[in-house]
C-alpha cells in the first residue's frame, strides 16, 4: 500500500474508532449485554461487503461498522431524528451524568478485575500502561524474552475478559446468546 | 459445547487475533484468515469488540498507582482459590438448599482460580515491598477465598481485604467491608484480622470481623478470639476474649461490652442469609440492593414504614418483592431490567 494511502486510512480508521471508544465504554443506556446485539448486526452487515474491500484493514471496517450501529441504535433510544451533524453530537455528549456514574463504576471493576490477576501478569500490565513501555523493554525489565511479554498480555486480557463477563453471564443465565 | 464453553473459546481466539493485527504486519492471506474467522459467527463479532473495550478501559483506566507493579513478582500468593458466588435468577427456595444451590460453579472459574495462582519466580534486585494479596469485591459480588493454610474467608460483597501469611503469622488487614473467617488450626501461627486499628486474634474458630469506618464489630461462632488495640503493647494486661455466640462493637478504636448474640443470625450474610426481625422495609431494601445487580426502590411512605421479620435469601430481591406484594403493601413496577420500584 502507498505511504499516502496507508496514513489516510490510519486517519479514518482513528476518526471512526472514537464514536466506536464512546459506545464501548459507555455502559449505561446500552449495556454490556447490547454488545452482542449490535455483533449480530455488524455480523450481518460483514456478509454484504466483498472480501476484498474488508481485507485491506479489516478492524477499522469492523470498528466503522459496529459504529454505525452504535450511533443508529442511539438515535432511535434517544427519539431525536437522524441528522447527518446531530447523531455526532449525540454520540460526543460527555454530560451524560449517568455515563459519569457508569466510568466510576467500570473503574472500579477494573481495579478489582486487575487485582485477581498473578503479579507477573498485572506487572507487565502496569508497565505497558501506566509507564508505555513496549515488548522490548518490558522484557529487559523482567528478564523474559518478547514473545512472553506478549503471550501474557494475551493471557491477561483472556482473565480479565472473564473476570468482567458477569453482566454477560447474568445475560447468558437468561438464555441470550 | 454449551454456549459459555463457545463463547470462552471464541474469546480467546479473539484476543489471539486482536494481538496479531495490533503486533504484527499481517500478509493478505492472514488477513483473510481474520475475515473468514469474524464472518464464522456473530459470537467472534462480538468477542472482538469485547477484547477492544477491554483495551480501551486499560487505557483509560486511571488508578494504576494502586495496582502492584513489578515489585510484588515473586510473593507467593496466600490465596489458592477464588470459589465466585453470582446471584442466581429469583426463585423460592426452603432455606437449607441454598448453600448446595450455589455450588454449581462455571468451569472457567476453576481455570481463572488455577492461572490466578503463582508460580514462585526469583527475581533480583526488588523495589520494596508490596507483599500483601489484596482480594476486593464489588457491589453484588460475594465470594469465598481458600488460603494456603487451609483457611477460609467468606467475603461480603464491597468488602476490601489485604492477605499475608508468613512463617510466623497469618495477618488480614480490612480496609472496608466485613468477612467471616473460618481459621484451619496452626498453633505455630496465630492468625489475625486487624480493621480500624483493632487487632482480633484466634488460634482455630469461626468468627465474623465488619469494618464500617471507625466501627468494628467481632462476632464469634466457634472456638474463641481477643481483641485488642493495635497500638496496645504486647505485655499489656490481657485483652477481652471471646467466646461462641459473642459479639464486641469497637467505636473509634472504644470498645463496649462483650455481648451474648446468635452468631447464626448475627452472621446469616455470610451465607447469603438475611434476618430480619420487626425491622422496617425502608431498613431492609438497602440491605438487598448492596447483594444484588436488581435495585429496589420505595416510593410510598407507608410501604417504607411497614415492619417486617424473617429470612430472606440474600440473592433473591423477586421473592420479598412478592412476599410484600401477597402481604397487600403495595405492588412492584419494573422501570428496567436493573430496578424494581414498589409503589401503593
Amino acid at each position: 500500500m502507498k505511504p499516502g494511502a496507508q496514513s489516510r486510512l490510519v486517519d479514518w480508521f482513528h476518526q471512526w474508532q472514537q464514536p466506536l471508544r464512546r459506545f464501548l465504554l459507555r455502559r449505561g443506556t446500552l449495556g454490556a449485554a447490547d454488545i452482542d446485539d449490535v455483533a449480530q448486526e455488524v455480523f450481518l452487515r460483514l456478509m454484504r461487503y466483498e472480501s476484498g474491500e474488508l481485507v485491506t484493514h479489516p478492524q477499522a471496517y469492523l470498528y466503522k461498522m459496529a459504529s454505525n450501529v452504535a450511533a443508529e441504535w442511539s438515535i432511535r433510544s434517544r427519539l431525536s431524528k437522524p441528522h447527518s451533524a446531530e447523531w455526532l453530537d449525540a454520540l460526543q455528549s460527555e454530560d451524560d451524568p449517568e455515563e459519569l456514574v457508569t466510568r466510576r463504576q467500570a473503574e472500579a471493576d477494573i481495579e478489582r478485575a486487575l487485582n485477581t490477576l498473578a503479579p507477573r501478569q498485572r506487572a507487565v500490565l502496569k508497565l505497558q500502561f501506566f509507564e508505555s513501555m513496549g515488548h522490548e523493554e518490558i522484557a529487559a525489565r523482567l528478564h523474559i524474552t518478547p514473545r512472553v511479554v506478549r503471550r501474557i498480555t494475551m493471557k491477561s486480557y483472556e482473565l480479565l475478559r472473564a473476570q468482567l463477563s458477569r453482566e454477560l453471564m447474568g445475560a447468558l443465565v437468561h438464555g441470550r446468546e | 459445547m454449551d454456549v459459555n464453553e463457545r463463547r470462552r473459546m471464541a474469546g480467546t481466539q479473539a484476543v489471539e487475533w486482536w494481538d496479531r493485527l495490533h503486533n504484527d504486519q499481517l500478509s493478505l492471506a492472514t488477513r483473510q484468515q481474520y475475515v473468514q474467522w469474524l464472518r464464522e459467527s456473530p459470537l467472534h463479532v462480538a468477542e472482538m469488540l469485547r477484547v477492544e473495550k477491554l483495551h480501551h478501559e486499560l487505557l483509560h483506566f486511571e488508578n494504576w498507582a494502586a495496582i502492584p507493579g513489578e515489585e510484588s513478582i515473586g510473593e507467593e500468593s496466600p490465596v489458592i482459590d477464588f470459589a465466585e458466588r453470582m446471584p442466581i435468577k429469583a426463585r423460592p427456595t426452603p432455606a437449607e438448599t441454598s448453600s448446595t444451590r450455589r455450588a454449581v460453579r462455571r468451569p472457567w472459574v476453576a481455570v481463572l482460580a488455577i492461572a490466578a495462582s503463582v508460580l514462585v519466580v526469583v527475581v533480583t534486585a526488588l523495589l520494596a515491598t508490596t507483599r500483601d494479596q489484596v482480594i476486593q469485591t464489588m457491589q453484588a459480588d460475594r465470594r469465598e477465598i481458600a488460603l494456603k493454610d487451609g483457611s477460609v474467608v467468606q467475603m461480603d460483597p464491597e468488602t476490601r481485604l489485604r492477605v499475608r501469611l508468613e512463617a510466623n503469622e497469618r495477618r488480614v488487614h480490612i480496609d472496608q467491608g466485613r468477612a467471616v473467617f473460618h481459621v484451619a488450626k496452626d498453633s505455630t501461627r496465630p492468625f489475625l484480622v486487624d480493621a480500624a486499628g483493632i487487632v482480633v486474634r484466634a488460634v482455630g474458630t469461626a468468627f465474623g470481623v465488619e469494618q464500617r469506618s471507625q466501627v468494628v464489630i467481632v462476632t464469634v461462632a466457634e472456638g474463641k478470639v481477643t481483641v485488642a488495640s493495635e497500638s496496645a503493647s504486647p505485655a499489656a494486661t490481657t485483652a477481652p476474649m471471646l467466646h461462641a455466640d459473642q459479639q464486641m462493637v469497637i467505636t473509634a478504636g472504644v470498645s463496649g461490652p462483650v455481648r451474648d448474640v446468635d452468631s447464626t443470625r448475627e452472621l446469616a450474610w455470610a451465607k447469603g442469609r438475611l434476618i430480619f426481625n420487626n425491622q422496617t422495609v425502608a431498613e431492609v431494601v438497602p440491605q438487598f440492593n448492596h447483594y444484588n445487580r436488581v435495585q429496589l426502590r420505595v416510593q410510598a411512605p407507608q410501604i417504607a414504614a411497614r415492619r417486617i421479620s424473617g429470612v430472606f435469601d440474600a440473592a433473591d430481591p423477586e421473592s420479598f418483592v412478592a412476599f410484600l406484594e401477597a402481604g397487600g403493601a403495595g405492588h412492584a413496577v419494573r422501570p428496567s431490567q436493573q430496578s424494581i420500584v414498589l409503589t401503593d
